[in-house]
């Protein structure tokens, strides 16, 4: 079978969660084509990942120099102008039918792109003017000005979100969307020229994340109208889904509400190896909380270590050991507050180790304290080694941890905290910290529900099976 | 068990939607809509246990609930950062546009330190041709230095410019000289003007404008302080190993830099040499525009009207001039953008801010051009030549200007080609009907200039060409 898996920012030009899934799905099918479809910054990025033989990529840079092409004139020029404020008044209107009109604006724009250059189209005097009167005959917010400025980031923004929609479109058996947004573009393409059936599976939620990245730093004409383009287009994505695979059930809530059919949805869990995450072993000799992941604010470690300093406070032979690379800004901001707290000596950043593992094995119970996450693979390899946890309640966390349904008496695999609670998350590490009984039952329950349903076999087929099902090879 | 852990922590309790609305203000009056608002809540970490305890089902209603109950009155937004406007004070900046305006025209005084020997036979004319080839180099080498995206990358670059660059441009002024048989004399100094020009560039690029004036001292002064040959020679042999080492210190790039980059290319690809391509076209370009009615009278067509020389450092001047209108039109054209809330007042603004600084260092230049033919060639005075020489000169100031503007804005093959097609045809003419030189300068200064001029009105009027 020919797949073609399309990303955005992720595998296999740089780390993290998202790319590790994606090497995991290749690495286990061997027996189809994957034709990777990277959606990247410039194009100039390099390959984080050894691509094995059956698995080809292809980059498709959204903020490289435009493509080649000049601007349409005549027929074709008044054509783009009819569509092109459609699309505008679409997503300005924010009407009940536009969920419905999109994706046809879309279409007529997809079949424009294949005989002119829409980059082109879209970089003109034209569509700054059109955005300019749009904007000139609706209510805005109090104090809402838009500017020539505004109008001209915005229609830059939409001019490289439509990139992807250009590229061409080779016959494949599948399409596999790795997120929402820009990243269907090809995959609708594909439906439109060639009848591809289409998988859309989401880590996180693609539009929640825009919400939060676009709500900085853009003023508001243009913050509400990418955004307002993004949803569309998200919306048009579920829709044309032939079927929608989170990584969690908490997601489903975004996803139905933004216009996925429930009846369409299948949570896929990511998996770990378990040749990897072998069981722990016996715990530190000195009691210790350990943390593993990407330094960064959206972790929250200052819950965490304000969490510590609590802990602290009633055992201060404890240790907080902080595994992972990233923003060192936020780091040191981190660094501050446990000095603040008067707990630095206890608190270590270890920085970034060779293997994962040992980030678990240091803990005498795994800390997870993010305020957003999909489905953690810290969470289920603390699980997959043995260790027991504290996380807060966010994505799948809950999921992850709750008791193993085929065995619910044996109780939950980890305790679940509201995020940004210090006193919650210190309280539910005290219960396991002073009670050794405990953790070693939950330790273990863990591992058994991890090996049973958090594997990468488990996820590899699960996928296997869909790719047959909407292939039509079942 | 299951029980008792889940919901050991979360401890239920009813919170207070009021606290929370003040808390999330900022959010709820800048968002577009209720799922921002949902995002901005779920990214505090506020899901649906806690939307219950706020007594809402869910986020999504606990959302709807504040985004009803506040009105959308986003903050102001902070104007977006000028990249044209440049850093630090106004003042500090202007006089560095001033001084990089005489630091352009400084080195003219090596010509009068060198005027004994420029009445030898070609000696001029080598000195022209290899200052016209020196201009591709080192325009290229600096736009190159432009594009790079690290500070480390741009000092690299101009390094291997002067490492490279100096020989490079010394080994062009030899040939010509051996070429044209001029002598050893002419073609040394043919390579100090070579060393110096490298050199000048890649300290310039690096910001180094007070220490070239030190180092320019000791040429300048010996030159017009009427000192024997001898001593002149070494107060400029003073200024060259000066530059040359200010230039090395000024592109030193740290061990720290120095990781991740690769060292031998600077980084730079073949794709960011040819970008910079059409900037070294454009300096060959300029250089003979500029040296058009020199060139000429060793093609046998006449000597050029006294007044070229001084009209050259002149030009060479208001070159700092030039930077200066050039980074103001970006500045105010960046500004524009945000205080117009309709493209027909932008349009008309942005041509007005255009003609008022062409027309400032029109006016500027001219000033400069009148002082220095004066000056210099009070003899010239009121002959026909000088005031060609004059008019050529401020035209042909002008269509650099708009030149070196349109390829700021991108438009760097429309003015190549205008600038490329002018010096044909006054080539062509030249060849067909061998005109008084002059004439021939003015009238294709005229031409260009006009053309420019149009063209620019009509691309730099667009907002998208100040994106």
């Amino acid at each position: 079978m020919n797949i073609t898996l399309v990303t955005e920012g992720t595998y296999p030009h740089a780390y993290g969660g998202v790319s590790v899934w994606c090497d995991q799905l290749v690495r286990g099918m061997p027996e189809h084509d994957f034709q990777v479809v990277a959606l990247t910054g410039t194009g100039a990025e390099p390959l984080a990942w050894e691509l094995p033989g059956h698995v080809r990529t292809e980059t498709v840079p959204l903020w490289g120099a435009r493509p080649p092409g000049g601007p349409p004139s005549g027929r074709a020029a008044r054509r783009f102008e009819r569509m092109f404020r459609t699309l505008l008044d679409l997503i300005l209107n924010g009407s009940p039918d536009a969920e419905e009109l999109f994706p046809r604006v879309l279409r007529d724009l997809y079949d424009f792109g294949r005989g002119h250059s829409l980059s082109a189209a879209m970089s003109g005097e034209g569509p700054v003017e059109w955005l300019l009167a749009a904007w000139a005959g609706r209510m805005l917010p109090e104090g809402v000005h838009p500017t020539v400025y505004d109008a001209l980031t915005a229609i830059a923004l939409l001019e490289h979100a439509f990139r992807p929609l250009s590229r061409p479109v080779g016959k494949a058996d599948l399409t596999h969307a790795v997120s929402n947004g820009v990243t269907v573009l090809p995959a609708l393409a594909a439906k439109w020229e060639h009848g591809t059936p289409f998988c859309l599976t989401e880590h996180g939620i693609y539009l929640r994340e825009r919400y939060l990245s676009y709500g900085k730093g853009y003023t508001w004409p243009v913050k509400a109208l990418i955004l307002g383009f993004l949803r569309l287009l998200c919306a048009a994505g579920y829709q044309a889904a032939d079927l929608v695979t989170p990584g969690n059930r908490y997601n489903q809530r975004w996803e139905v509400r933004c216009g996925a059919a429930a009846g369409l949805i299948r949570t896929v869990y990511n998996g770990v190896d378990p040749a990897e995450f072998p069981v722990a072993g016996p715990e530190p000799e000195r009691l210790t909380l350990s943390w593993a992941g990407r330094v960064d604010p959206i972790k929250d470690l200052e819950t965490l270590i304000r969490a510590f300093a609590l802990v602290n406070r009633e055992m201060p032979e404890v240790c907080l050991r902080l595994f992972g690379g990233g923003d060192k800004e936020y780091r040191t901001k981190c660094e501050a507050l446990a000095q603040e707290l008067g707990v630095a000596e206890h608190v270590v950043f270890e920085g970034r180790v060779e293997e994962i593992r040992d980030a678990y094995v240091a803990g005498t119970v795994v800390m997870l304290s993010s305020i957003s996450e999909g489905f953690p693979y810290t969470l289920i390899e603390a699980m997959a080694c043995g260790r027991p946890s504290v996380a807060t309640e966010v994505g799948g966390v809950s999921e992850a941890v709750a008791a193993n349904p085929n065995s619910p008496d044996e109780g939950d695999c980890g305790l679940v905290v509201p995020p940004r609670d210090p006193e919650a998350m210190a309280e539910a590490a005290l219960i396991l910290l002073r009670d050794p009984n405990l953790r070693h039952h939950m330790g273990t329950v863990a591992r058994r529900k991890a090996l049973e349903f958090f594997t990468v076999d488990q996820a590899v087929g699960s996928f296997r099976e869909i790719y047959r099902e909407l292939s039509g090879t079942v | 068990m299951t029980e008792t852990l889940l919901h050991l922590a979360p401890r239920a309790r009813s919170r207070d939607v009021g606290e929370l609305s003040e808390k999330m203000i900022d959010l709820l009056t800048g968002a577009v809509d209720v799922l921002e608002v949902t995002a901005g809540l779920e990214a505090e970490g506020i899901g649906d246990r806690i939307a219950k305890e706020y007594g809402h089902d869910d986020v999504f209603k606990l959302a709807a609930f504040l985004y009803a109950g506040t009105v959308r009155r986003p903050a102001r937004p902070k104007p977006a950062p000028n990249p044209w406007a440049g850093t630090g004070r106004t003042w500090v900046r202007n006089v560095n546009y001033l001084l990089r305006g005489l630091l352009f025209g400084m080195p003219g005084a090596g010509y009068v330190a060198a005027a004994p020997l420029l009445g030898q036979r070609s000696a001029g004319l080598v000195l022209t041709l290899s200052l016209v080839l020196c201009w591709p180099v080192s325009q290229g080498v600096a736009a190159l230095a432009y594009s790079r995206p690290s500070p480390a990358g741009t000092r690299r670059v101009l390094r291997l410019g002067v490492l490279y660059g100096v020989p490079l441009t010394m080994v062009q002024s030899i040939v010509i000289g051996l070429l044209l048989d001029s002598g050893t004399a002419v073609v040394a100094v043919a390579c100090a003007q070579s060393l110096y020009l490298m050199t000048a560039s890649a300290t310039l690029v690096g910001g180094a404008e007070v220490g070239m004036l030190v180092a320019l001292l000791p040429g300048v002064v010996v030159t017009f302080t009427g000192l024997p040959g001898e001593v002149v020679i070494v107060g400029w042999a003073v200024t060259g190993l000066a530059v040359l080492l200010l230039a090395l210190d000024r592109t030193c790039v740290s061990k720290d830099e120095r990781d991740g980059m690769p060292m031998s290319t600077g980084g730079v690809s073949w794709i960011a040499l040819r970008a910079a391509g059409p900037y070294a076209l454009f300096g060959l370009l300029a250089g003979a525009l500029l040296t058009f009615t020199i060139v000429c009278a060793y093609g046998g067509y006449g000597a050029p009207p006294d007044a070229t020389s001084a009209a050259m450092v002149a030009l060479s001047v208001s070159m700092g001039i030039a930077e200066w209108v050039l980074f103001a039109f970006r500045s105010r054209g960046h500004d524009l953008l945000q205080v117009s809330f309709a493209l027909r007042e932008f349009v008309f603004d942005v041509r007005l801010a255009l003609v008022d600084l062409v027309g400032r260092y029109l006016a500027l230049l001219a000033v400069l051009l009148g002082v220095a033919i004066t000056l210099t060639e009070p003899r010239a005075l009121p002959i026909e030549g000088a005031v060609q020489v004059f008019c050529g000169y401020l035209l042909l100031g002008g269509a650099l200007l708009l030149a070196l503007t349109l390829q700021s804005c991108g438009r760097t093959r429309a003015s190549l080609l205008c600038c490329s097609t002018a010096l044909a045809a006054e080539v062509g003419v030249m060849i067909t009907i061998s005109p008084d030189p002059s004439v021939v300068q003015l009238s294709g200064a005229v031409v260009l200039f006009t053309v420019l001029f149009c063209f620019a009105v009509a691309v730099l009027g667009r907002a998208t060409t100040h994106q």
